[in-house]
């Protein structure tokens, strides 16, 4: 059966069109999903080339692997999972271009829409980066460590006290 | 500051940015408002997505008109072995499944043969044979007219002695597993089945050293007839067949073993000439 090609088809539609070696559906899935892609990894790595090459392993490894996919989760989960160790890979490659240091200005109060994620919220800045790295992106040690440039050790430090002062917070059923 | 601003904002802790990024990919709020277009202000501009969309269908329309990977080709990439490597080994006519099903299948009928009532001079067959496998495969890859790759290997960027022990790992790996499964065909029980284990060792490591003089393939021919010799010569002298396979024996062939990977090692440079002269 031949998908219908266009903003309308289903993230789980295209993948299996992709699986089946439909370039057009793995244009349709670049389209709608490569912006927030490389948002999320401009957060996580300043150096522009070192994103778009991420990126376009990304998606050539959705085009080789489609068929791996089992159709449980969310396409957006699958593809964020490549897209995060694709770009590991590439850090593993080449350290990235440092960024001119930014002063930490004071930000002025998001906007009413954002809430913050509850959980995270409760973490100095560095334990929420570390914690989101391993627990949320579900990196390994090593990977995070590459990914926030620290040694692993400092990695696993950061998360020993992230969860203790989580668990200091928690009330007593929850630890 | 617009939600983007604080995004893409270096001072925003993840606690804040997370939930930016779930509504992106949040099902129900993807379902009404779409997934979030190009981000020109922060950088993330349709041009340069365009880009790397071309360069990825480029890839993609390569990967289709390209014929696929051999499966051990694939085999070997998926196990860490970088690609020209693995292209190189899985081409060494050792990895050819014609070869490897015709020589598992002559083994198995050697082993076999050895049939129920266990007569020595029949394991004995197959302990003479089986550390051939590995030679022949060193000899197979390396000469000539039954190497098709020799003219990339000859044009290959690698030592003669990095290139010759590459393609020797490779070809007595799977030699190594053609006489395993052999022996699982094999009736006989005990340690004796896996006598052939240390002369295949030695013929091979011989086989290398010689080569480095000779020439691979009459360094290869000469260790299989000097082989085949010795055994039968010592099995009918001793009124044992399987006496070249007992300790002594495998003494002999640790040695024999230990001295040809020394000689290797020492004779690395040789390899420059020799490796191919066959």
């Amino acid at each position: 059966m031949r998908v219908l090609l266009d903003d309308r088809a289903t993230d789980a539609s295209l993948v299996a069109a992709v699986a089946g070696g439909d370039a057009d559906a793995l244009a349709v899935l670049f389209r709608r999903h490569a912006p927030w892609i490389t948002a999320r990894l401009t957060r996580r790595c300043a150096d522009a080339e070192l994103v778009d090459l991420a990126l376009h392993d990304t998606f050539i490894s959705v085009w080789r692997s489609a068929a791996g996919y089992r159709g449980t989760g969310e396409v957006g989960a699958w593809l964020w999972s490549i897209a995060i160790r694709r770009l590991i890979d590439q850090l593993r490659r080449r350290r990235p271009v440092p960024v001119e240091h930014v002063p930490e200005q004071p930000l002025p109060p998001p906007a009413p829409g954002i809430e913050l994620h509850d959980l995270l919220g409760r973490l100095p800045a560095d334990l929420q980066a570390t914690v989101e790295a391993v627990h949320l992106d579900q990196l390994t040690t090593a990977e995070a460590a590459l990914l926030l440039g620290i040694p692993q050790g400092t990695v696993k430090s950061r998360l020993h006290r992230a969860r203790a002062l989580l668990a200091r917070q928690l009330p007593g059923d929850l630890r | 500051m617009t939600d983007l601003d604080h995004y893409f904002h270096p001072a925003t802790p993840p606690a804040l940015a997370r939930p930016i990024e779930d509504r992106w990919t949040d099902p129900s709020i993807v379902r009404t408002a779409g997934t979030p277009g190009a981000m020109p202000a922060h950088g993330i501009t349709a041009e340069r997505l365009d880009a790397v969309l071309a360069t990825v269908l480029d890839t993609v329309q390569v990967e289709q008109v390209a014929p696929r990977r051999p499966r051990i080709e694939r085999l070997l990439v998926a196990l860490r072995v970088p690609e020209p490597t693995a292209r190189l080994l899985a081409s060494t006519t050792g990895f050819r499944w014609a070869w490897i099903a015709a020589v598992t299948l002559v083994l198995v009928f050697a082993a076999a043969a050895n049939g129920a009532d266990q007569r020595p001079d029949q394991l004995a067959v197959f302990l003479a044979l089986a550390p051939v496998v590995p030679v022949l495969g060193v000899l197979a890859a390396f000469s000539g007219p039954l190497d098709r790759t020799r003219e990339v290997a000859t044009a290959a960027p690698l030592s003669g002695l990095c290139l010759a022990l590459l393609r020797t790992v490779g070809v007595v790996a799977t030699a190594i597993g053609m006489d395993l499964l052999a022996v699982l065909a094999s009736p006989t029980r005990g340690w004796m089945r896996l006598a052939w284990m240390l002369p295949s060792l030695a013929l091979t490591s011989a086989t290398l050293a010689l080569g480095a003089r000779v020439g691979l393939r009459r360094a290869a021919w000469a260790a299989i007839v000097a082989w085949l010799a010795l055994v039968t010569m010592l099995g009918a002298t001793l009124d044992d067949a399987l006496a070249p396979y007992r300790a002594v024996g495998q003494s002999v062939a640790a040695a024999v073993a230990a001295a040809g990977i020394v000689m290797v090692l020492l004779w690395r440079r040789r390899f420059e000439w020799n490796w191919s002269a066959a």
